[in-house]
């Protein structure tokens, strides 16, 4: 079997797995019964379809790298994987394996909502990984909006005022973003056929086709090419918190439940980076320019700056740890736009042999939203003793040495802290804008970097201001905590924080797939 | 005035409307149908557009991909009416205005 054969069986496999823990857990009726056998098979199944996937990647890295494996027959072009996919898909299937035992640990199974929210965690699981199978527009759209579905469908999990709020105020935005998706899509399709004299079919919606095609439209179609790239952009950028778009994603980090937004940030949140990188790249060949950097180049830039700024800003004047964390994901938006500037000055779309080109935006996708999520989830174990702003968690390393200390790693590597995967995340960041001046020289790349660069300062301030919060100073408080966490709980916290150890001490490992 | 002004103008009262509606944001009911106006304006406003191609089979390509986008459109608006019908049984909000709560 090659490595898409091996990816399709294991994204197949947690399809059918959302199924039977439906029918198991309405057969059976048993309490305790139901738990074992919902716990046993939802992770069972997980791990079987980690191995599938682990085989895949081991089989890409060591026979097909660099090119793209892709079927023939009637699938033909519409699905796809390469390094940059199949990284991001490891990841995704990794990192939801172990926010799993997360899940399993916080869950209340007595209640009979508990089935459908196991069920649903698997569909998001299985649309995450297969939009990063997705290489064609339609493919793409589908699986993308399965994804947002499941993901409205977790928050919707043991819901309370709060929670109820983050929940229509996604659902309000994906709304949006949906109704953006399918017109730019739209648009995009109106530009192309009108600009070729040959007949269309379903697959010049290919990404690899539609790059080529893109390249030959020619103004006044260039107009509504580049309309369609807006709405795409604003559209991927509303799910994943880019400003001005933004205002949704603090309010859902306060409001929702941990397990489901530890799982959305692993798997909408990552999925959605990795597509807005996949279709930024389509982009690159648009034949217009403005004084050296093309359209798409600016409409970027501008999006992106504005992100990084209002994120990095914001979150620095926040007292709610969530807030700080919301925030936060914000700025990370608008890092993910700036690696992605890369595709378009250099007018490469990271597919096939060109994936290495996706290095730096993977690395910093996959550190950024394990940072987030273990974030989130310690966050959460902290709430459940009653702590939510910065002046209730002070001193909680002395009081919870381990909740503490996993929070405060976490945290470091959020705000790009050495020897931590936030390092080399924010250091490719630099990098990667530094490097498309050998292609343009421009001022604006320049102003962004430095800029950039500075705000690295800021978010360095407020993360060491949470570090004096959490291990400074002393505790107002004559309440003692508890001192034993659920080990249960912490545990695939723990893993996930030692993987951005990891990542930050040997980052060659993600280069395997490149 | 020809009938394709008609159609135009009768698309941009259509977006018009749409985007009043949600911006006002009174009830869930009125806030589902702004959305759906403005949705099936832009599907109307493509399917315009896609009339401007050059080879016959590329415009019916076109329209089977516009009623394809339809049905996805109706697939996430039926999620999204699945998020109020939620919120409405467990916290009883019966506007959107109720659900602003969380501060920063």
């Amino acid at each position: 079997m090659d490595p898409l054969s091996l990816m399709a069986s294991g994204v197949g496999l947690i399809y059918a797995s959302a199924v039977i823990v439906q029918v198991l857990w309405r057969m059976v009726k048993d309490v305790a019964k139901r738990k074992n056998v919902a716990k046993t098979f939802f992770i069972g199944m997980l791990a079987t379809s980690f191995f599938l996937i682990t085989a895949a990647s081991i089989e890409y890295i060591f026979w097909y790298k660099p090119v793209s494996v892709t079927p023939g027959g009637l699938f033909k072009g519409l699905l796809a994987v390469d390094g940059f996919s199949l990284s991001i898909g490891f990841a995704v299937i990794a990192s939801s394996l172990i926010i799993s035992l997360f899940v399993v640990a916080k869950m209340d199974f007595t209640k009979t909502e508990s089935g459908m929210f196991l069920s649903v965690f698997l569909v998001l699981v299985a649309s995450a990984l297969s939009v990063t199978l997705s290489s064609n527009f339609i493919v793409l759209i589908v699986f993308w909006e399965t994804c947002v579905g499941a993901a409205l469908g977790l928050l919707a999990y043991n819901m309370n005022r709060e929670s109820g709020e983050a929940l229509m105020k996604m659902a309000l935005i994906s709304i949006m973003s949906g109704l953006s998706l399918i017109v730019g899509v739209g648009l995009l399709y109106v530009s192309i056929a009108s600009a070729v004299d040959k007949p269309l079919n379903i697959y010049s919606l290919n990404f690899d086709v539609t790059s080529t095609l893109i390249s030959g439209v020619t103004p006044p179609l260039i107009s509504i090419l580049l309309l369609s790239f807006a709405f795409i952009i604003a559209s991927i950028g509303m799910e994943i918190g880019l400003a001005p778009f933004h205002m949704w994603l603090p309010d859902v980090y306060t409001g929702s439940h941990v397990p489901a937004l530890s799982t959305m940030v692993l798997t909408l949140e990552m999925s959605g980076a990795y597509v807005i990188a996949r279709i930024i790249g389509i982009y690159g060949s648009v034949p217009l320019k403005v004084s050296s950097l093309s359209i798409p180049v600016i409409i970027l830039l501008v999006f992106a700056a504005f992100s990084v700024i209002v994120g990095e800003l914001s979150a620095l004047v926040q007292r709610r740890l969530r807030r700080i964390i919301g925030y936060s994901a914000v700025a990370d938006a608008g890092y993910i736009l700036l690696l992605a500037l890369h595709f378009l000055i250099e007018g490469v779309s990271p597919v096939g042999e060109w994936s290495s080109y996706a290095l730096p935006i993977t690395f910093f996708i996959i550190a950024s939203n394990i940072s987030l999520a273990s974030s989130v989830a310690l966050i959460g174990i902290v709430e459940e003793k009653g702590l939510r702003t910065l002046d209730d968690i002070r001193g909680i390393v002395r009081e919870s040495p381990i909740l503490g200390g996993l929070l405060t790693v976490s945290l470091l590597s959020l705000f790009g802290t050495p020897p931590l995967a936030g390092f080399i995340a924010k250091f490719f960041v630099v990098t990667a804008l530094f490097s498309c001046l050998r292609t343009v020289t421009n001022g604006i790349i320049i102003f962004i970097a430095t800029l950039v660069t500075l705000l690295f300062a800021v978010s360095s301030a407020y993360g060491l201001r949470i570090i004096q919060y959490c291990c400074v100073m002393s505790s107002k408080s004559t309440k003692r905590y508890e001192a034993k966490e659920s080990i249960f709980a912490l545990m695939p916290v723990a893993i996930l924080v030692s993987v951005l150890l990891l990542l930050g001490v040997a980052p060659f490992l993600l280069t395997a797939f490149f | 005035m020809n009938y394709l002004c008609i159609y135009l103008y009768t698309l941009i009262a259509l977006t018009t409307v749409g985007l009043y509606g949600i911006l006002s944001k009174k009830t869930w009911a009125k806030l589902i149908i702004s959305f759906e106006i403005l949705s099936f304006s832009f599907l109307a406003l493509l399917s315009l557009l896609i009339m401007s191609t050059t080879v016959p089979s590329n415009a019916i390509l076109g329209e089977s991909i516009i009623v394809f986008l339809i049905l996805l459109d109706a697939s996430v608006m039926g999620v999204f009416v699945a998020s109020i019908f939620a919120v409405y049984r467990k916290l009883n909000a019966e506007k959107p205005e109720v659900l602003r709560k969380i501060k920063g």
